[in-house]
């Protein structure tokens, strides 16, 4: 490549009013030393100190009458084949969209001409969210939940208009959409600018690196309690709850490290993956069974748990104790013990752990990871992900990931927006173990069917 | 094939030869933009690699063309048959001598 340097771009999105124009222009005053090159379809040919405002009509089309079907914004490469012209006056462009734009085209048209990929290079996309407005913009608008799910960082803007739990819920729902991204905070745009600049998120070599935590797996519960049980007869107490009934598995032999309570979720997202047996109040709860208690009747209702020898035991609870106000006592006790509130003979967990939850996703936007060791065959993972792009590459908003290809000493790293692919060996994976880490973000994406491809190339 | 032991990177000269070509050969004006890519085709009997072609007009529909071909295999006969698409009628030996001269 002779090029000696590609030019970063970062693509600027979000609805009318979430502070776009602001944030732009905190980059443009601030003292960054960048010379950026600011490409806006808005405004008109604005000068503004250090930077170069090209306005862009949106023109959209379709490149379509062969084997990929992709949407690129012809206006967007044409000013960008002019800039190319005049690179020695600016090292970094920004692209603010409007705030109806689909980022796709725009994302896409950085991949389909190799010299424009060759002289820039796609630095992230950033999202600014509306704090106060959003809920009513996913709601109405397909473009709302797109610009949300392709980007790379999500600025939450206008925090001080709303209160902190429906933040909270609001941030929930941004990262069920999109668990890529990283969630930022402000109130006037005012995040620093390498929040929002140089990202790499488009940069194989170091897209994965920078979020390693995006891969935290979700679990189909929610938490766990450890409990060190003598033999005899044990009740499990829950009061009235948000739900009418609740998924348990019990695990017998449970360690209390980390280690040994990651070993045991393992194993009960096997379990949970049965269907359960109802378990009506006062009836047997049966250790390592997926087991649905029946809570659906007024007041505390109590399952009964036998114990033959001293047991360490995990509860993994669909839901969080304390929403139930679980408890598990002794049911021949008398009175309370070792300090525990609550029930007499009330047995206090020795360990609690919470689990990343799976939500019941109401959007159709949204996003899930997979994450298995394993080699894959070269030619089973050509065509399942060929067939996956051709067939749900619409839906597939970005993809990236690695991938451990069998007889391959390096491993495999990828990224994709829509239909378009790229991907190249990184580095060897030395004594680390082959993992494969996908992400997929998109529209009614069937995850499981996903995941059983995938899981179809591992040799 | 997508996935693969080669790291695929484009052949920036030969994206700007093809450009040049088509640009002299089509007497484009510095308003029209052409586009070069080398895609992976995920098309069943189709050859793994692609070169899309595309030609942008100011305030005139947009062309475009696929070579089925990898780009260091597109040669003046398909560029003229690119232009023929588009309605040029650009023989493939005038292509054949601007490929030569550049």
């Amino acid at each position: 490549m002779d090029t000696p340097q590609s030019i970063p771009v970062t693509i600027l999105t979000g609805f009318l009013g979430s502070g776009k124009t602001t944030l732009l222009n905190r980059i443009l005053t601030e003292e960054h030393g960048k010379r950026i090159a600011v490409i806006e379809n808005e405004f008109g040919e604005v000068g503004i100190d250090q930077a170069l405002v090209i306005n862009a009509d949106e023109e959209i089309f379709e490149m379509s009458n062969g084997c990929i079907c992709c949407t690129v914004r012809g206006d967007l490469i044409r000013v960008l084949g002019n800039l190319m012209k005049r690179r020695d006056k600016f090292d970094y462009v920004l692209v603010e969209t409007t705030g109806l734009a689909d980022p796709g085209p725009v994302a896409q048209t950085f991949f389909m001409d190799d010299e424009i990929r060759a002289e820039f290079s796609l630095d992230g996309i950033v999202t600014l969210v509306d704090a106060a407005h959003v809920e009513q913009q996913i709601g109405r608008s397909d473009e709302s939940s797109e610009q949300i799910a392709f980007a790379d960082v999500l600025v939450l803007n206008k925090i001080d208009l709303v209160d902190d739990d429906s933040l909270d819920g609001l941030e929930a729902r941004l990262r069920d959409m999109n668990r890529m991204a990283r969630v930022v905070r402000s109130e006037q745009a005012d995040v620093s600018v390498e929040t929002v600049l140089n990202l790499g998120a488009f940069d194989l070599d170091q897209a994965l690196e920078r979020r390693p935590t995006f891969l935290e797996p979700e679990y189909p519960f929610e938490w766990t309690g450890v409990y060190s049980l003598d033999p005899g007869r044990y009740e499990l107490s829950l009061a009235e709850g948000p739900d009418p009934e609740m998924s348990l598995v019990i695990v017998s032999d449970q360690g209390d490290d980390d280690e040994a309570l990651r070993e045991g979720a393992e194993w009960c997202v096997r379990r949970y993956a049965e269907p359960p047996d109802p378990v009506e109040p006062g009836g047997e709860l049966v250790v390592g069974k997926h087991v649905s208690l029946q809570l659906d009747s007024p007041g505390r209702k109590n399952f009964r748990l036998e114990v033959d020898a001293p047991v360490r035991v995990g509860l993994y609870a669909q839901h969080l104790a304390e929403e139930f106000d679980l408890q598990l006592a002794k049911s021949d006790a008398a009175g309370t013990e070792n300090g525990t509130q609550g029930l007499p003979g009330a047995v206090p967990a020795e360990v609690e752990r919470t689990w990343v939850a799976q939500h019941e996703h109401d959007d159709e936007v949204g996003s899930f990871a997979i994450e298995i060791d394993g080699d894959c065959h070269p030619r089973r993972l050509n065509d399942w992900l060929g067939e996956l792009l051709r067939e749900r590459g619409v839906d597939i908003f970005r993809m990236k990931g690695f991938i451990s290809v069998a007889g391959e000493s390096d491993r495999f790293v990828f990224q994709g927006v829509h239909m378009l692919f790229d991907g190249q060996p990184e580095r060897p994976w030395g004594d680390s173990p082959r993992r494969n880490q996908l992400v997929f973000i998109g529209r009614n994406l069937d995850e499981q069917a996903i995941r059983q491809g995938f899981e179809a190339c591992l040799v | 094939m997508l996935i693969g032991s080669s790291p695929r990177r484009p052949n920036l000269e030969r994206v700007r030869l093809l450009k040049n070509v088509l640009r002299e050969a089509l007497q484009l004006s510095d308003d029209i933009t052409v586009t070069v890519a080398e895609l992976a085709c995920m098309e069943e009997d189709c050859e793994p690699l692609e070169t899309v072609i595309g030609l942008l007009r100011p305030d005139a529909p947009q062309l475009q063309a696929k070579v089925h071909k990898p780009m260091d295999a597109v040669d003046a006969e398909d560029l003229a048959r690119v232009c023929a698409t588009w309605g040029f009628n650009t023989g493939s030996p005038a292509l054949a001598e601007l490929l030569q001269e550049d």
